[in-house]
């Protein structure tokens, strides 16, 4: 494509600067249940998104038209919607940054090379091991596959591509037993096919569910806790926009002039990391062109700072921190630094307590504006360092902050797929019997 | 015409030559708008097209599909090339396309297209203005303007040949009430399925950014909602949002037919108290959830699901109806060419019963009245549910008495079936976005009043 006729006609009609983005993608998913490929999805896509300044104010346009046909109307859609922005926050199309940051391996050619039997015969696998063990009501795994490939070009010569791929496998399997049912499902990410192990993750999807069969409500007091890795990545997710500049501005955020206070324990080490390994997100530059850097949002429990993209950023004369997505700001990979001990260690120290596998509800039972949750949990009792009793149908209630100052340990580990470690805390009031 | 019909023929044949016996072509081109108002400016604008098609190939049960927006016939021949790959088999026979039938139950007057950007503008101001002139508690407010206009066709092997459009429009208001020390929000998303008319006595925005704004103050002073177990009264409406996850998911035909729900192999059983009937009516006029044909082009129709208490009907697509051996209920149903359908809710509704709010609240000594439901998500294999209470209060001898905050409901979905002994006559209807395998599709929630005799209230005090 000829960007430049574009930015040609863009000037022609008043608008002073335009940023263009091209996705071209193809993605695989296979579906097997009951030992047969169920369902298989191939796909071929491309996408253009615009953005431009008319008048002082941004307007945008996305299409799946890619074609040169339609530059005039992405001109003349730009136009409209900037015409109704009544905003007067100042708006961006950045030139682009001396470095960014070459991020290793986002592209592994041989995945996506491998033959499209090896990853079925990799998805049946996974089932019919599921599928033998005892008491497996239900069983089924999928493969999911992405490619992608985008350019960023915008009127001020910038001109960025990224390139990316990754491959998910995931494990269900539904334990009946004595009158319980039970679902448990594992993941695994990566872009390296061989790293795709179907008997792990096989294993770890049947002993989710098995291990939770006779799960019952608990008594209703507070407990000291261990939240597992996907329990931990539920929460750090749905809170993550408190550490948004833009939720800091809008007086939308709990940590708003917190910056350099005591908000956590001295455990706590919250990363935000545009190079993690085996993440779709992972990116060198965001969605503004804005070079993207690893941060400490908050350093052994004091917070540093908020994330900002470049309108947020200039309202308080300080520099984009790379985090632009959308016409706000978002994390890129958002988790808790990982600690000393491994998650087991952990359990093993705790005399008594529970152990919280997974949150569910987070879209509802959870306020950002107050940091209050309150989340249907699974788990388990723990008892002298050991499980015992499988918990279910209870709610785990506390605020957000409260927990950052009550984590008492985090596990050596991010692990794969949640991009989370595990965490011990305090106290956290279960609601059950 | 999105695809020529000669082409949709060549696509079929090409997807059947190795022998499938169902082959369905899906196009189409979506427009979407959304503009947004925070803080009485306009913040944002913005529209976007996508434009693709999706091509199913089956045998028996078992599929393969594609997608792609590459609409030039090579593209398209290519994929069908592909996906038939999968396949070797006898050739079924192919029958000639039909002259294409248009949906047209539903009726749009003024289309999104026709609306200018001021137009969209006016109707968030307005809803946005009277949520801030509610109180001086209301510090921040958020209205959102959205509508989409999608046109799909669908063409399959059988001849069936069918175009098919839906129009949307909404509008999201959010207020947060604060009084310096703490913030809780409330909010209210009006849609419905047609034009821009809908502004004209049907949805009222200053209406709606009164009542997000009276949620978020109420909730600011409210207490902290106790927890434990105990009688519930879910007020009409959105609190249908119980039923749409505890069971509705459950009688989809993507959890019974592989026996991944707890309601597989009830049918013609009792599942609930014969207090409690239920729908998916897929046909109510201009309703959220409605739409001429579903995804696979097939008539919308309304399934009696529960009957008095028995099961009667689950909602089943045309693969899943071969797996099952049961008709297909016309429910399948998908974001967009970018998913596969299945089977899917469109408006579900507990149907209307006989008892009032003061009987309900009669007998009750301790106990908790949500008057408005938040979202929720369930596990479809056990039935295990929660869900937020945007809006309670406490039940104290027989009376509403303070109101609580923080409350979530959890539960299992075939026990509360059986739990629900009153039912109301207050039948209405609540929008949702429902996320699932096939994407997010619009969908109303719905009920009378309904009390529970006993569930789990998760709170943050002590009962």
């Amino acid at each position: 494509m000829e960007f430049k006729k574009l930015f040609d006609l863009a000037k022609k009609e008043g608008i002073e600067d335009i940023q263009v983005v091209i996705n071209n993608g193809d993605s695989l998913q296979i579906e097997v249940f009951n030992q047969t490929v169920s369902s298989l999805q191939i796909s071929r896509q491309s996408s253009l998104s615009a953005k431009g300044i008319y008048q002082g104010k941004m307007g945008y346009y996305s299409t799946e038209v890619v074609s040169e046909s339609e530059f005039p109307l992405i001109v003349e859609k730009i136009k409209e919607n900037a015409g109704i922005i009544t905003s007067t926050d100042e708006v961006f199309i950045y030139a682009g940054d001396e470095h960014y940051e070459k991020i290793e391996g986002q592209f592994n050619e041989e995945l996506k090379n491998t033959d499209i039997k090896e990853k079925i015969n990799l998805t049946l696998a996974i089932e019919k091991n599921i599928k033998e063990k005892e008491n497996v009501g239900y069983s089924e795994a999928d493969y999911n596959e992405e490619n992608n490939k985008m350019i960023m070009v915008n009127s001020k010569g910038l001109e960025l591509k990224d390139e990316g791929n990754l491959a998910e496998a995931v494990g269900v399997a539904v334990v009946r037993k004595d009158n319980d049912s039970r679902t448990g499902f594992e993941v695994v990410m990566t872009n390296d096919f061989k790293k795709l192990d179907a008997k792990m993750l096989s294993e770890e999807a049947y002993n989710k569910g098995a291990s939770l069969i006779g799960a019952k409500p608990v008594e209703s007091k507070q407990y000291k806790a261990i939240l597992n890795e996907e329990a931990t990545a539920t929460l750090v997710r749905t809170f993550s926009s408190m550490f948004s500049s833009e939720m800091v501005q809008k007086n939308l955020s709990i940590l708003k002039g917190k910056v350099k206070e005591v908000i956590g324990s001295p455990v706590l080490t919250i990363v935000d990391d545009p190079f993690l390994k085996e993440s779709f997100s992972s990116t060198s530059f965001d969605s503004e062109g804005v070079a993207t850097k690893y941060k400490e949002l908050v350093k052994d429990g004091v917070l540093t700072g908020f994330i900002y993209n470049l309108k947020t950023a200039k309202k308080e004369g300080v520099k984009s921190t790379g985090n632009g997505f959308g016409s706000g700001c978002a994390p890129i990979n958002l988790y808790i630094k990982p600690g000393d001990k491994t998650k087991e260690e952990l359990i093993q120290g705790l005399d008594e307590g529970i152990l919280i596998t997974s949150l569910q509800g987070s879209h509802s039972g959870a306020n950002p504006l107050s940091g209050d949750f309150s989340l249907q949990a699974t788990g388990f009792l723990i008892k002298d360092g050991k499980r015992t009793q499988p918990v279910a149908l209870v709610t785990v209630s506390s605020n957000i902050l409260n927990i950052f100052k009550d984590v008492v340990a985090v596990s050596s580990e991010l692990k794969n797929g949640y991009n989370s470690p595990a965490i011990e805390v305090k106290k956290v009031s279960v609601a059950g019997l | 015409m999105l695809i020529q019909k000669e082409i949709m023929e060549e696509v079929i044949k090409k997807s059947a030559s190795t022998g499938a016996d169902f082959v369905e072509v899906f196009a189409e081109d979506t427009v979407s708008h959304q503009l947004t108002v925070i803080g009485g400016q306009v913040e944002t604008a913005k529209e976007s097209r996508i434009r693709g098609v999706g091509l199913r190939v089956a045998l028996g049960a078992d599929y393969v599909y594609g997608y792609t927006n590459n609409f030039d016939k090579e593209s398209l021949l290519a994929l069908a090339s592909d996906l038939s790959a999968t396949f070797s088999a006898p050739l079924k026979e192919i029958v000639p396309l039909n002259e294409l039938k248009k949906g047209e139950h539903h009726k749009v007057k003024i289309y999104p297209k026709d609306v200018t950007n001021e137009m969209k503008k006016d109707i968030v101001m307005k809803a946005y203005n009277a949520a801030k002139a509610y109180s001086d508690e209301i510090t921040q407010s958020v209205a959102t303007y959205i509508d989409w206009t999608q046109k799909v066709e669908i063409a399959k092997m059988d001849g069936r040949f069918i175009e098919d459009e839906r129009v949307y429009t909404r509008i999201a208001i959010s207020a947060v009430a604060s009084n310096g020390k703490e913030s809780e929000s409330g909010s209210d998303n009006p849609g419905m399925s047609m034009g821009f008319e809908v502004f004209d006595g049907i949805i009222d925005p200053e209406k709606s950014g009164k009542e997000a704004a009276r949620q978020a103050i109420v909730n600011l002073h409210a207490k902290d909602c106790p927890s434990g177990e105990m009688p519930v009264i879910i007020d009409n409406g959105f609190g249908g949002v119980i039923f749409h996850e505890a069971c509705g998911h459950a009688l989809e035909a993507t959890a019974v037919a592989r026996g991944a729900s707890v309601f597989a192999g009830k049918l013609h059983e009792r599942i609930a108290h014969d207090c409690v009937s239920a729908l998916d009516d897929g046909t109510i006029e201009n309703a959220w959830g409605s739409e001429n044909y579903d995804d696979e082009g097939n008539l919308q129709k309304k399934r009696l699901l529960i009957d008095k208490g028995i099961l009667v009907s689950y909602m089943i697509d045309e693969l899943n109806s071969r797996r099952m051996n049961l008709p297909c209920t016309s429910s399948g149903r998908r974001e967009s060419y970018k998913y596969a359908p299945t089977s899917r809710m469109s408006n579900t509704y507990i149907a209307e019963g006989e008892s009032t709010l003061e009987d309900m609240l009669k007998g009750i000594k301790f106990g908790l009245y949500a008057k408005n439901m938040g979202g929720g998500s369930v596990d479809p294999a056990t039935g295990d549910f929660n869900f937020a209470v945007r809006e309670g209060y406490l039940i104290r001898d027989g009376k509403i008495a303070e109101a609580v905050k923080g409350a979530s409901l959890v539960g299992n979905g075939a026990v509360i079936l059986k739990n629900i002994d009153m039912v109301g006559k207050n039948v209405d209807l609540g929008q949702g976005m429902c996320g699932s395998v096939s994407g997010s599709i619009p969908t109303n929630v719905g009920q009378p009043a309904i009390r529970v005799s006993k569930i789990t209230v998760g709170g943050r005090s002590a009962k």
